[in-house]
């Protein structure tokens, strides 16, 4: 048997939540608009121009580019040294013990690289609380369907894809898989002693072809899938200038371009709201605390 | 001579002093007789063995060198007929070219001291044949006449101008082998033509501690119970005049092809059931890899890495599946540790044993394997294809558009064509 104090403390209570909720969605709103909004520049002639990678981004992208580079050239020059020419390379070089620590000083760096990756990713999840536009979806299935359908010629219809296309996603998670068999067979391989005090020395063998078969897929879909992608099809240097036309923004990245403008909408709208709010409030001349009329515009 | 003579013509006591002077040539050639090895070079070609064994034929016969000791003289002339030197017709002189002359040494006694020229002494007491030689020992004499051999021998010679015995020699070791040590003397035949496991025995009388080991060894036991041609002796290894120093940078390095020479012979191997796989994985694993790098490499830098006899021994190789062998399962983390000093019970496992992987022995190896066999084609021949779908149809996109345009132009070009004027 509730008494009449205690009815009115929980009613209380329930009103200080409800408030809590809409301030909180209301931020959350906000902030993935503004940082949506905050990718699009506007020059002084008026043109948009869109930051489609920070400056983190694309420093990794040259990190990841390096490393994967000098991982490739050391690693395949140790798998083909029984090739006499890759021999006489091997010697001009400084000779395999030297190629061995560039790999190895190399396969740091790439390791360095991929935890601070897993680091921004978790960040991003629990603490800017967005998925990530890498996170896969139905709609990438459709989506490479639809590319498939238009490449064949069966349709006219261009797919219309969000921040990442199909093409790049798929790259991602090659790179997601492949970095990881990589990095533990490499590890193995490093590690001899210690790994066989842990598991059965079979997981040796095992982790020296998987190290060398997956070093040549992943060689193979870089020369032929990123190169394609990412040079030559569409002369594209995003990821190094870090820059997109609005052009290029409509026809690649439809989906993400119009949520850009909406949010950038949005962010007006609010302010405007705000900005009317706060004359109200002038004009009344109360003591209403901004959070409130937050509360209200929404 | 104008002026002596003018000068004796001149003198008041010519024929005094004429005298004098022919006195005192005489004299001086009457001293100098002694002194000129009259018999040297009117002897040698008439130097027959005959004449040699004359004296050397006398099992009594001895030498004393220097230090005092004493050495046997005598020569068995049928065994040197017998010998590979004999019925090439080689004299004795041809490589004793110092005993040319008789008497062999200015300071040894000749026969005459003792004997009459016209016979021998009035006695019926047999007395044994010394003589004094010039050498200060016996590895003294050895090393000097072994020089002989390189008159006829040079290309061995050069040939062993590196050699870990001429080296040893050079640094002062005179007990460092030369020619004949192995060889023998007068009695030489090829070495090829002994039996193999005498070469090995003869060796081992100086490296005795190597060769009683080898003899319990795979290969040394074959040798001489078997007298099995396929096993390497020594020299098979180690080689012969070029013998090369264990420890040397390229010797360590060329040792896997020496292994790899027999181990890799398919028809050599499949008599004993032994895989001839060994060579190519070891070549395909980390250590075989980096060993061969170097062994290209020369001379100037040796591989810390395992070579074949790190693990198997040298010459104390067994059978795999002999428990005294260092390869042997239950002594393998013990090699392994010999490098890889934390190497645990299970570190030996982590090698597959010289064998190419096996559904049996090893199924996730053979299903990585094969998984990456069908999925990199796979994979990259479904990206081409995307990509080549990709480009036909931004080609034909192209294509389409420069069609659209034309068409717009020639719309717009509708009333200004040529044919008109001749149609009206």
């Amino acid at each position: 048997m509730a008494t009449r104090s205690e009815v009115s403390e929980a009613h209380m209570e329930e009103e200080l939540s409800v408030e809590q909720i809409k301030r909180e969605t209301l931020e959350r709103r906000m902030r993935a608009a503004r940082s949506l909004a905050e990718r699009m520049e506007v020059a002084p002639d008026g043109s948009r121009v869109f930051v489609r990678f920070s400056r983190s981004e694309r420093i990794e992208h040259i990190v990841l580019m390096v490393s994967f580079g000098t991982l490739a050239v050391t690693g395949l020059l140790q798998t083909f040294s029984s090739l006499p020419p890759i021999a006489l390379l091997i010697e001009f070089l400084g000779g395999i013990d030297t190629i061995r620590v560039i790999h190895r000083l190399a396969a740091i760096v790439s390791a360095i690289q991929s935890f601070y990756h897993v680091w921004r990713i978790l960040e991003m999840w629990f603490v800017k609380r967005e998925r990530g536009g890498m996170w896969p979806e139905l709609s990438d299935l459709r989506n490479l369907v639809q590319m498939l359908k238009f490449n064949a010629g069966l349709t006219d219809k261009w797919p219309q894809f969000d921040r990442y296309t199909i093409e790049e996603k798929l790259e991602y998670w090659a790179l997601i898989w492949g970095n990881l068999v990589m990095g533990l067979t490499g590890f193995i391989m490093w590690f001899p002693l210690v790994v066989t005090t842990l598991l059965p020395g079979q997981v040796f063998p095992v982790a020296q072809a998987l190290h060398r078969w997956e070093a040549i897929l992943a060689v193979l879909a870089i020369l032929t899938w990123h190169m394609y992608h990412g040079c030559i099809k569409d002369g594209n240097r995003s990821i190094f200038t870090g820059l997109m036309s609005e052009e290029e923004m409509q026809h690649m990245h439809p989906l993400e371009y119009r949520r850009i403008l909406a949010a950038d909408k949005y962010l007006k709208r609010m302010a405007s709201k705000t900005d009317s709010a706060r004359a109200e409030s002038a004009n009344k001349e109360t003591g209403r605390g901004p959070v409130q009329s937050h509360s209200k515009a929404s | 001579m104008q002026t002596v003579s003018s000068w004796l013509k001149k003198s008041s006591f010519s024929l005094f002093a004429r005298c004098l002077v022919g006195l005192v040539l005489v004299g001086v050639l009457w001293l100098a007789r002694d002194r000129v090895p009259a018999r040297a070079d009117t002897h040698a070609q008439a130097e027959t063995n005959e004449n040699c064994l004359m004296c050397h034929a006398d099992p009594d016969f001895v030498g004393r060198f220097q230090n005092d000791e004493l050495i046997s003289l005598y020569v068995d002339g049928s065994a040197y007929e017998r010998s590979i030197h004999g019925p090439a017709g080689l004299n004795c002189v041809a490589c004793h070219t110092d005993l040319i002359r008789y008497p062999h040494h200015d300071d040894q006694q000749i026969c005459t001291a003792c004997h009459s020229e016209q016979g021998g002494q009035e006695t019926t007491e047999r007395v044994p044949l010394r003589v004094k030689l010039p050498y200060a020992d016996r590895r003294e004499m050895v090393l000097t006449i072994n020089e002989a051999c390189r008159a006829c021998h040079a290309h061995e010679f050069e040939v062993a101008a590196d050699c870990a015995h001429v080296r040893v020699l050079e640094g002062g070791n005179r007990e460092a082998p030369v020619c004949v040590d192995c060889h023998g003397s007068h009695e030489i035949v090829k070495l090829s033509e002994r039996p193999r496991a005498e070469v090995a025995a003869m060796c081992g009388s100086c490296h005795k501690a190597a060769y009683s080991t080898y003899r319990t060894s795979v290969h040394g036991a074959a040798l001489e119970q078997d007298s099995n041609p396929d096993v390497p002796s020594c020299v098979e290894c180690h080689g012969v005049h070029s013998v090369r120093g264990p420890r040397d940078t390229p010797y360590r390095n060329d040792s896997i092809v020496i292994c790899g020479e027999c181990h890799a012979d398919q028809a050599l191997m499949e008599k004993y059931g032994i895989s001839t796989q060994v060579f190519n994985t070891y070549l395909d694993d980390f250590h075989g890899r980096t060993v061969n790098l170097f062994r290209r490499e020369g001379d100037s830098t040796q591989s810390h890495k395992a070579v074949c006899f790190d693990c198997h021994g040298i010459h104390n190789i067994r059978r795999p599946d002999d428990s005294l062998s260092t390869v042997y399962p239950a002594n393998l983390q013990h090699t392994c540790q010999q490098c890889h000093e934390d190497a645990s019970i299970k570190f030996p496992s982590a090698w597959l044993s010289h064998y190419l992987p096996t559904w049996e022995d090893t199924p996730a190896l053979v299903i990585v394997n094969w998984a990456y066999l069908i999925l990199i084609p796979l994979v990259i021949g479904s990206m081409l294809l995307y990509i080549g779908l990709d480009i036909n149809r931004r080609r034909i996109e192209k294509r389409r558009a420069k069609q659209r345009v034309r068409a717009l132009a020639e719309k717009q070009l509708e009333g200004f064509e040529f044919g008109d004027e001749i149609r009206s």
